[in-house]
């Protein structure tokens, strides 16, 4: 892992609020973005891009204060170490990913002696070094995909934002981007945001997570603590479902039967003996039972 | 005999991420970085060979042109004939710079027509724009720059014809020492007309490639406007018009307008050929390059 000192926080929102017209995209939203894997997580509509494009310096607040790296948005210079991969193509066809990844080293200020090395050793991070010399408009979608996480990571940056990177993808073309921006994080010690609707991704790959909703920030927490083991117990047996729930019950426990499975609140050492013995009782055949795994899709429910 | 251990001569080490510790250059690399990108996808440097034979095939008859009128004073000194460009008397008068920008204006407009919508339209049309814009850069340095790579070609593409002129003539005439200083003036004039003409026609192009982010219909709109700007006056001039009304009129045509008002303003032929005040044409000249930058900078904004 590359050392470099990080400033913190790396994104800074203070009080955002963006209207368009009588739309309200974002509502005086506070939030920071420290390094590792953030995910910006949110519905259609929540504010995640607006809140990419102020950052990126695309458009301005309506008011409060957003900060790259302690400097304003509005100063280009708060853009040399930051990366950006947009959602949507945005690739020239004609030219080679060596040529273009130099010529968008150059343009954030990567001498011409060392744009054409950091372009090829880009290339090579994501797995298109044999490839670089080809016409982009020839590659597939996931090479597309790689070309445009490269040309954001091409000037070494200390934070890159990257807007829906598995869109379009097939499973193993997702897998591989998530492993590669998990290496991007780790190997590379470039702090990463993600901004994205797939859970999944959000609960493989990140650290933390700003969930926005309504343009107000609904949740910022690590990705951990959010999803962490609760105290309830969830089993399922493949028979005797019913004498297994009357066990339990005159056990003093309150099974609750749902959809293939019973759970069980509050769950401590002489329950999970009680449940052992109610299970022996009832002769049910277990089949799985285990503590339960909170999902980031219940903060949505919630 | 080797072994196959004794014959591993290397290593290959994968030595990871490197991180760049180097200097950045910051935004005059940018600006330079964009400007000779412009320079060569106008010509079409570095890519097919279609994208280089239409700016060459426009721009070559325009040199040429320059050697054909040098060729031309060449051949009369042969003959023992005095020729005269500049303003000395004349005993045969050939055409000069004045005569050869009247020529090549409307060559150039083309040229501009087909290179200008190549510098801003693709980018726009590919949405590489989005990833120039999170760059550390401004709008201000993207446009700038392209203004300037088109400012250049355009500027080139009126200069090298005037200068394979004067060279010309300079080698076509016995007394090198005094065609200078008869012609000295020409330079300048000759100069500051390309630099005008190239500044009015860039900016015009730039902005009406901004409507669209397709280069072929810029190239056929600008062509168009060229072509609609230079009948217009021709049509309005059935109805005989007074000379005053027909000459403010023939402002709107640009060719009219950038192959003989401006360069007599440059030649100091104007009072001889024009009636309207000489501020008219130049104060219509600004507005309309102003208008063009600031219509550029409104599509750009309405479109980040």
């Amino acid at each position: 892992m590359t050392a470099f000192s990080q400033p913190s926080p790396l994104l800074e929102a203070r009080e955002l609020t963006k209207l368009y017209g009588n739309v309200q995209a974002l509502d005086q939203a506070s939030f920071t973005v420290g390094s590792g894997i953030t995910g910006l997580l949110g519905p259609n509509g929540a504010g995640k891009s607006t809140a990419i494009r102020i950052f990126l310096g695309l458009t301005d607040a309506s008011s409060g204060t957003a900060l790259v790296m302690g400097a304003d948005t509005r100063n280009p210079e708060a853009r040399v170490r930051l990366g950006y991969m947009p959602e949507h193509d945005c690739l020239p066809p004609n030219q080679s990913a060596a040529n273009f990844l130099t010529h968008m080293a150059e343009v954030s200020g990567i001498p011409p002696s060392r744009s054409r090395a950091l372009a090829a050793d880009t290339l090579r991070h994501v797995g298109l070094f044999e490839e670089r010399y080809r016409p982009i408009g020839g590659y597939s979608t996931g090479m597309k995909q790689r070309v445009k996480l490269a040309q954001a990571l091409v000037h070494d940056p200390i934070l890159i934002l990257l807007d829906e990177p598995t869109a379009g993808l097939d499973p193993t073309g997702r897998t591989e981007m998530l492993n590669l921006i998990r290496r991007i994080a780790r190997e590379f010690g470039i702090s990463v945001v993600l901004s994205t609707h797939l859970m999944q991704d959000v609960e493989r790959t990140c650290d933390n997570i700003v969930l926005l909703d309504l343009g107000r920030v609904k949740e910022s927490s690590d990705v951990k603590s959010l999803t962490q083991e609760t105290e309830l117990v969830y089993i399922e047996v493949a028979n005797n479902r019913d004498e297994f729930i009357s066990e339990l019950q005159s056990r003093n426990l309150q099974p609750t039967l749902e959809t293939n499975a019973i759970s069980i609140p509050d769950v401590d050492g002489p329950k999970f003996d009680a449940i052992r013995d109610a299970l022996v009782t009832s002769e049910a055949r277990l089949v799985r039972m285990g503590p339960r795994q909170r999902a980031l899709i219940d903060l949505f429910r919630t | 005999m080797t072994t196959n251990q004794q014959e591993r001569t290397g290593t290959v080490f994968d030595i990871g991420y490197q991180s760049y510790e180097g200097t950045r250059e910051g935004r005059s690399l940018a600006w330079k970085t964009l400007i000779i990108d412009g320079v060569k996808n106008g010509m079409g440097i570095g890519r097919g060979g279609w994208a280089k034979f239409l700016p060459w095939l426009v721009l070559s008859p325009t040199i040429a042109t320059g050697l054909v009128f040098a060729a031309i004073a060449a051949f009369f000194e042969q003959l023992g004939i005095e020729v005269d460009t500049g303003e000395g008397a004349n005993v045969i008068d050939l055409p000069g710079h004045e005569d050869l920008t009247s020529v090549i204006s409307f060559m150039i407009l083309i040229f501009a027509a087909f290179v200008g919508p190549e510098l801003v339209c693709p980018d726009r049309r590919n949405r590489v724009i989005h990833l120039y814009f999170v760059r550390p850069i401004t709008m201000f340095d993207y446009l700038g720059a392209r203004w300037c790579a088109l400012f250049i070609l355009l500027l080139a593409a009126s200069l090298l014809p005037h200068i394979t002129l004067w060279v010309g003539l300079l080698f076509g005439v016995a007394d090198a020492l005094g065609h200078i200083q008869d012609n000295w003036l020409d330079i300048p004039r000759f100069v500051g007309n390309s630099v005008v003409f190239a500044i009015f026609t860039t900016s015009i192009t730039i902005a009406i490639s901004s409507i669209t982010d397709r280069r072929m219909i810029a190239t056929l709109i600008i062509i168009g406007i060229i072509m609609i700007a230079s009948i217009a006056p021709g049509i309005i001039s059935i109805f005989n018009p007074s000379d005053t009304v027909t000459e403010l009129i023939n402002l709107i045509g640009l060719i009219d307008l950038s192959s003989n008002i401006v360069p007599s303003i440059f030649f100091d032929t104007y009072s001889e050929n024009y009636n309207l005040n000489i501020a008219i044409p130049i104060v219509w000249m600004i507005l309309l390059t102003i208008g063009s930058i600031a219509a550029t900078w409104r599509f750009y904004q309405a479109q980040r």
